[in-house]
């Protein structure tokens, strides 16, 4: 039998998110092919859900999402195709309805008294607000596609032949890539005392954090790694991406990372609500403690900046404040970690458990370094890629700084979407009553350990050491690194 | 081919036993981050 080393699904995954990177790039040289995707804003008014993302901004918002609507079907015609073959007219017309519905959840997931935080509110005339951030989209498509999966079983039916999640997952995770390098050379402007700060502090907390909630999933709580791995990678890392990530390279079901993601963002909330008080009321002198706390603890990129500024707003350290910079710059360093991680367990899980996936597939055998690299997931390879692309771009190229910030937010939006249809996807699948009946009590509880009981401790304990005494402010005595544009 | 949709099984039993390579997997994990943690912070103070 002629052995396949390339899977179809991982090089339509590759082909498909790094055609996305390629198509995004001209944006840095002024050719702003994909700047009419719609960026779906938090918003109160619905004239203003969305507006393009790049410079198309005589575009109006419905504008913008019909061009996404369109072009995303395009992308994903493609990627089916590369991936198992033709699609019928029937598909097609399926895949569009799809997609329509998943874009329809992402806007209405940035509502403003679902998304809104507590910085946005007074903008938005808002008293209250669930503070879920936009990513409030994720848990609108995944309610949705669960309605849609229990209740009405006859229109899920119309789509299996395009309900698949990891035609979404796999692609997103080589569009992370791309943000973010992007995103890690911005923080170069930081000064430069904070920046070996953060880096210092996050590598042995990723370390710390992902071994102790992993025993604490299988050893206390009795998980299985196909559970663990994943509520370990989204409970310390940086929540949706590491779970999603994390199930791909150990080739978990993807309902497990969708699951996870799932309560990520709902635990965000507390944490945003309640750490930048908490920081504030136990350490009124100690701001850059603070940040990186934020940065260090709480999951999800926007909750985790959100938090930032809300501490930074509690503390108000005045003009040229690094606090919510630190903030960021420590939560864009752990996402720098993901694909690092997701590499050393693709390759672990392949060498050591592949049980699983023999079981499922009726394989058996040694594995063997070949074996490995046959089943090992290649889309982490155009992670990679992408990421390496964009920094030596970045740093070849500092001058066109501002135009690789429009690249990240591209392929940053076409992440999200991707995610969004993966969560609508497994919610459509997913039997969420067998979940409820058998354990989703022990997963919140290993979630509430593990934040409340460990993570937030060893990082407020990690934040001190390094940032106790750290000015908070560019006037303050810090020398900043040259901006590089 | 497993249903991607589905679930593993949540624990109910006593759960399968830590194999060598997770014990090992987590223990260079977490010895690496203590040692930076106290290298780095020697170094910082």
């Amino acid at each position: 039998m002629t052995r396949r080393y390339w899977k179809p699904e991982d090089q339509a995954a590759l082909i498909l998110g790094l055609g996305l990177v390629a198509l995004a790039l001209p944006a840095a040289w002024g050719v702003d092919l994909l700047g009419w995707g719609a960026s779906a804003q938090v918003w109160m008014d619905p004239a203003k859900w969305a507006k393009p993302v790049g410079g198309y901004a005589a575009l109006a918002p419905w504008q913008s999402l019909l061009f996404t609507w369109l072009a995303w079907t395009f992308v994903s015609w493609v990627a089916i195709r590369l991936s198992r073959g033709a699609l019928g007219l029937r598909g097609l017309l399926s895949l569009w309805v799809l997609l329509a519905i998943v874009l329809v959840c992402w806007v209405a997931g940035h509502q403003a008294f679902l998304a809104a935080t507590a910085k946005d509110r007074k903008a938005l005339g808002l008293s209250f607000s669930l503070g879920l951030t936009g990513e409030a989209g994720y848990l609108v498509a995944l309610a949705l596609g669960l309605i849609v999966g229990n209740f009405f079983p006859a229109i899920a039916a119309r789509f299996s032949d395009i309900l698949r999640a990891d035609l979404w997952i796999k692609p997103a995770i080589v569009l992370v890539g791309g943000a973010v390098g992007v995103k890690a050379l911005e923080q170069q402007a930081l000064a430069q005392t904070v920046l070996v700060r953060a880096l210092a502090a996050i590598v042995e907390a990723y370390l710390i954090y992902w071994a102790l909630v992993y025993l604490l999933s299988r050893v206390v709580f009795r998980f299985g790694k196909e559970w663990a791995a994943p509520l370990a990678s989204g409970i310390s890392i940086c929540g949706v991406s590491a779970a999603i990530a994390t199930g791909a390279a150990i080739r978990a079901r993807p309902m497990v990372a969708v699951v996870v993601s799932s309560m990520v963002v709902v635990f965000s909330v507390f944490e945003l609500v309640l750490l930048p008080w908490l920081a504030y009321t136990l350490m009124p002198h100690e701001p850059m403690v603070a940040a990186a706390w934020m940065g260090l603890a709480v999951k999800t990129d926007g909750a985790a900046i959100a938090a930032g500024a809300v501490a930074e707003s509690l503390y108000d350290p005045g003009k040229g404040s690094l606090m919510v910079g630190t903030t960021t710059t420590i939560k864009v360093f752990i996402d720098l970690f993901i694909g690092v991680w997701c590499l050393v367990l693709a390759l672990v899980w392949e060498r050591y458990f592949p049980e699983e996936r023999t079981i499922a597939e009726g394989e058996s055998g040694k594995v063997r370094w070949l074996e490995i690299w046959e089943r090992f997931p290649k889309f982490l390879l155009g992670y990679f890629f992408a990421f390496a692309l964009m920094v030596v771009l970045g740093l070849t190229m500092p001058e066109r700084m501002k135009g690789f910030k429009l690249v990240a937010d591209e392929l940053d939006l076409w992440r999200k979407l991707f995610f969004a249809a993966a969560f609508f996807c497994l919610g459509v699948g997913a039997n969420f009553r067998v979940l409820i009946a058998a354990g989703l009590g022990r997963l919140t509880l290993v979630y509430m350990v593990s934040i409340f009981g460990m993570i937030i401790w060893i990082a407020l304990g990690i934040s001190w050491i390094f940032f106790h005494g750290v000015p908070a402010t560019m006037q303050a005595g810090l020398v900043p690194v040259e901006a590089k544009q | 081919m497993t249903d991607p949709s589905s679930l593993p099984p949540l624990p109910t039993g006593p759960g399968e036993p830590l194999a060598r390579a997770e014990i090992v997997l987590t223990g260079v994990s977490l010895l690496l981050g203590i040692v930076l943690l106290v290298g780095l912070a020697l170094a910082f103070s």
